[in-house]
């Protein structure tokens, strides 16, 4: 294909085919009218015809010159108007620069937040047919669903289950590998079931573990692809090699390919060793992940019937195991990680952005304005020297899509530098797997935004120039040019003014909630507590082992000097806990699905700092004793017993209406103490019913290690006791306040985030307020200078001014009123203990805009007080 | 450009010529091969087909435009019409012909004016 035809494919087939046709129309026209006179003067048909083809000579060839005029007319222009557009900006540098990085922050900005929102929400996952990887859990008749299973439901899917090909477990997990003590240790997976098949890879080499090694055979271990590479050297004699892996020998039986992705994990998985699902019957907690690849060529529908089939089988099989109505469901990745109110706070950020943007573009359209009307005189002689006025259209249009694009091509480096940025700030603020970069869809978002302001800009800039005869018509009069570039330059900060409003009334009732988030009491003081994180124990640990472990730990702990308290913990506050169904036996009608069970040393209230509201704590002789005891928590008694003291009372754990649940783990036990409520599920979520049981010898799980005391030095402290106690241990050691800070770490990004957003436009319009009420000043220069001659007030002056900025704020404040309104049911989800129409955050945003609305139009109003009479009337 | 019923156009000024007949009314292509040939007394004749590049050299410049419409003899027919740029430069173009015209006339003595 010559360059020729290229082009003239690419140049469209559709305008290319109406030109062919309206030649052929044309010359026919011509053709019959030359023959119809031939006939009239005599000649017979087709006589006439035939002359009149032969005076008009070959139509193609004329056809092929009209092509040529139309080809060279749109390239020749496109190509100029281009180098023109580069010229003129060249002429303009500040305005040039002002504009591009004005748009560029806008385009930047959305552009980040689009990524976010496309990884979040809208790309599939990294994997192979993403589609058909889904989750296994469980969902309860009277509420409630959670995406893992117990080892016995697991069992269960594993060998009934078929509507999915290939079903997995995993745990995450983390070794030293090989022999350097120093390094860090790497993260990793302990993997069940066909877990690669599942995720949808295959091995790069070697292969995946057999049956065997996944029953617990000897110890294997498939590596990444990284650290292939970075700690073997990419050596290919691997397979069969032994590594030491968490201090034990391994053989290596493959490595993964270097495309392999896990979204469920966060961050990198360094290798897969074999995880053991041992079915212990008394272990009914949901703590077996289950993922599984859906079998392709199903319907929606015979998916469902596989599960409900699933689920009914389960219930006859177990009829303690499940009530009627609970049963298996699948679950997709988005469903598992980003729950609706995350997604709907994704969107209103995106809105956000995208006003921040409007405001940046307005601000521009004002410099445009601004521009046109000097380049009137510019573009008048263009016109006069035969420049139609769709050509001057055209060639603004290509200014204001060059500079957008140029724009754009910054915005796109801004946005990645500020998505990475914001990753390294915190890693956790997307759900694990996200993929933040550069697809065709962020791609295609930064496009057509940068294409559409363009072409605003290229339309407002020739708004002016199109010159009088639009603005006759429209406005009427000659001053209809400069009266109507006056009011787009109003509508403009109106504008401005209205999404700042919008934006800051966000931004103060997020800060309003987040600032009541952060003050909640959350019943105990998270400042002098620290957590202390064991890590993974060393295999030759045996219960036995690890529980004379931890009491030597608690021991060495207490006598450190600045200790008050140090207690056992399963699960940190702000962190996922244990749940249990629950209830009493003089009132069944009760009964609660999910009480949240903390087995506990003694001291932990004391340890947390939770006060005990009656009975008592835990002693060392509940530890030993047999009968069993147990803390309830305020709610809870409230829930059972309403005022009636709690003391004394049987509860039943494990028992839900008439039934034990899991005959392994049924407690009658007698409430012993109550303590406070605390709010350890997150800060902005009620107490739950809780109950704390005494942890005994024997009880499963790495526990934590709570620590209440005064010295500074606590941390590095601690990390050392635990070292000296076990070298192998690389414990992670952090006060409290970290983790509850950790918690409230989306609300308060939020709240950053629509603040700088807030601020970005309220300063865009504080500029645009300037930029109107100067040029205003100086436009009536002489009338003021006058006026202050005749003997005006020079208050009087300032008076004026101000009045004319009061307008702008007021109206641009209703009308940024009126737009928020219909937002707040959206915006109330994120927001705590702050009504959406909350006066005062409404009112500060508004003062803030007063505020920088009064300081633009001071220096300006202090200019027109200033001016000197004799010589603004000379001028 | 001739036949043999008329003179030869000068190369460049088929253009003058076809933005004059436009600037008295709207004409199809047709149209204005039959006006020259009529308005010259038939001592000019377009060949008809190359008419045809030249009006869609001037469309490209913007001196003219088009658009279709009924005919007399109602057929539709792209009609072309001047442009406020076509006629000044037809004004600029006529000043100019004017001057070279009478430069040439003087040298040539004036014989066949």
């Amino acid at each position: 294909m010559t360059l020729r035809e290229r082009w003239a494919r690419f140049r469209g087939t559709i305008r290319r085919e109406a030109l062919e046709r309206e030649m052929n129309r044309e010359m026919q026209f011509h053709l019959d009218m030359a023959a119809q006179r031939n006939a009239e003067r005599g000649m017979r048909p087709e006589m006439a015809k035939r002359e009149a083809q032969l005076a008009f000579g070959s139509t193609e060839q004329f056809k092929e010159s009209g092509r040529e005029a139309y080809r060279a007319r749109t390239a020749e222009n496109v190509a100029a108007d281009v180098r023109f557009a580069l010229c003129s900006m060249r002429r303009a540098p500040a305005f040039t620069v002002a504009a591009i990085v004005t748009v560029a922050l806008g385009i930047g900005a959305s552009t980040a937040m689009f990524t976010v929102v496309n990884a979040v929400l809208l790309r599939p996952l990294p994997i192979p047919e993403p589609d058909e990887f889904v989750y296994v859990g469980w969902v309860w008749a009277k509420g409630g669903d959670i995406p893992a299973l117990s080892a016995f439901q697991y069992e269960f899917v594993r060998e009934h289950v078929r509507s999915l090909e290939a079903l997995a477990s995993y745990r995450t997990d983390e070794a030293f590998v090989g022999d350097e003590s120093a390094a860090q240790p790497i993260r990793g997976l302990r993997v069940a079931g066909d877990f690669l098949g599942t995720v949808g890879f295959m091995p790069r080499l070697g292969r995946f573990f057999d049956a065997r090694e996944l029953q617990g055979g000897e110890p294997v271990v498939m590596l990444s692809d990284d650290l292939w590479r970075t700690r073997f050297a990419a050596d290919p004699a691997i397979l069969g090699r032994q590594i030491r892996l968490g201090g034990k020998p391994h053989t290596v039986v493959g490595v993964l390919p270097r495309e392999f992705r896990f979204p469920p994990a966060p961050g990198n998985v360094g290798y897969l060793t074999p995880l053991v699902i041992t079915v212990n019957p008394a272990d009914e907690g949901h703590n077996t992940e289950a993922i599984g690849r859906l079998r392709s060529g199903l319907t929606q529908e015979q998916r469902t019937d596989d599960v409900r089939a699933l689920s009914d089988a389960f219930r006859l099989a177990y009829p303690p195991l499940a009530a009627a109505g609970d049963g298996f469901r699948l679950f997709t990745h988005g469903e598992v990680f980003v729950e609706s109110s995350r997604r709907q706070a994704l969107w209103v950020l995106f809105g956000a952005v995208f006003l921040v943007l409007l405001v940046g573009c307005a601000n521009t359209a004002m410099l445009l304005l601004v521009r046109a009307s000097a380049r009137q005189h510019e573009i008048a002689v263009r016109a006069s020297i035969g420049a139609t006025p769709r050509r001057i259209v055209q060639q603004l249009l290509t200014e204001g899509l060059m500079l957008s694009l140029i724009a754009a091509a910054l915005g796109l480096a801004l946005a990645l530098s500020a998505v990475r940025a914001f990753l390294a700030v915190s890693p956790n603020a997307l759900p694990p797997g996200t993929d933040t970069g550069l697809d065709i869809r962020v791609l295609g978002f930064t496009i057509c935004v940068s294409v559409v302001t363009g072409v605003v800009f290229g339309l407002i800039a020739a708004g002016p120039a199109l010159g009088a005869r639009l603005h006759a018509a429209l406005l009427g009069g000659t001053r209809g040019a400069t009266s109507g570039h006056t009011r787009a330059r109003d509508a403009f900060v109106l504008l401005e003014t209205a999404v700042a409003v919008v934006l800051l009334c966000g931004a103060a009732l997020l800060g309003a909630s987040f600032v009541r988030l952060v003050a909640v009491d959350a019943g105990f003081d998270p400042n002098r507590v620290v957590a202390v994180r064991l890590g993974r124990l060393p295999p030759e640990y045996d219960s036995a082992r690890r529980d004379r472990l931890i009491s030597r730990l608690l021991e060495r702990i207490r006598a450190l000097p600045g200790v008050e308290q140090a207690a056992v913990a399963p699960s940190l506050p702000f962190e996922r806990g244990r749940n249990f169904p629950v209830d009493v036996a003089d009132h069944p009608e009760l009964a609660i699905g999910a009480v949240e069970l903390r087995i506990v040393s003694p001291g932990y209230l004391a340890a947390l700092g939770v006060p005990l509201r009656g009975g008592r704590d835990f002693g060392d002789a509940d530890v030993s004793r047999t009968e069993p005891v147990a803390i309830v928590n305020e709610a809870f008694a409230r829930h059972f017993w309403k005022d009636a003291s709690p003391l004394d009372r049987e509860i039943q754990i494990g028992h839900f209406r008439d039934r034990w649940i899991n005959p392994g783990l049924a407690y009658q036990t007698r409430v012993i103490g109550v303590a406070a409520d605390i709010r350890e599920i997150g800060l902005n979520r009620a107490p739950k019913p809780t109950v704390l049981l005494p942890r005994r010898a024997g009880t499963d799980g790495t526990p934590l290690l709570l620590v209440r005391g005064t010295s500074r030095e606590l941390v590095n402290t601690l990390r050392s006791v635990v070292v000296a106690e076990e070298p192998q241990l690389a414990p992670s050691v952090e006060p409290l306040s970290a983790v509850m800070s950790r918690s409230v770490a989306e609300p308060r990004f939020r709240t950053l985030l629509v603040s700088a957003f807030a601020g970005f436009a309220v300063l865009l319009a504080g500029v645009g307020i300037y930029g109107v009420i100067a040029s205003v000043v100086e436009q009536r220069r002489r009338e003021i200078g006058l006026r202050i001659a005749l003997g005006a007030n020079r208050a009087a002056v300032v008076t004026a001014v101000a009045r004319r900025c009061l307008g702008y704020v007021s109206a641009g404040a209703l009308i940024g009123l009126v737009i928020f309104w219909p937002t707040r049911r959206v915006l109330s989800a994120m927001l705590f203990e702050v009504s959406p129409g909350d006066p005062w955050a409404l009112t500060l945003a508004l003062s803030v805009l007063a505020f920088v609305a009064a300081f633009a139009s001071w220096i300006p109003a202090r200019r027109a007080a200033h001016i000197d009479p004799a010589m603004s009337l000379r001028e | 450009m001739s036949d043999e019923r008329g003179g030869e156009v000068i190369k460049g000024t088929l253009d003058m010529i076809v933005l004059e007949v436009l600037q008295q009314r709207s004409m199809h292509g047709w149209g204005i091969t039959e006006l020259i040939e009529r308005r010259s007394d038939q001592l000019l004749s377009v060949n008809q087909g190359s008419l045809y590049p030249t009006l869609y050299r001037l469309v490209a410049r913007g001196w003219i435009s088009s658009e279709w419409k009924t005919s007399d003899n109602n057929r539709q027919a792209r009609y072309y019409t001047i442009t406020r740029a076509g006629r000044k430069h037809l004004a600029a173009a006529r000043a100019q012909w004017e001057k070279l015209s009478r430069g040439v006339n003087l040298i040539l003595g004036g014989a066949h004016a």
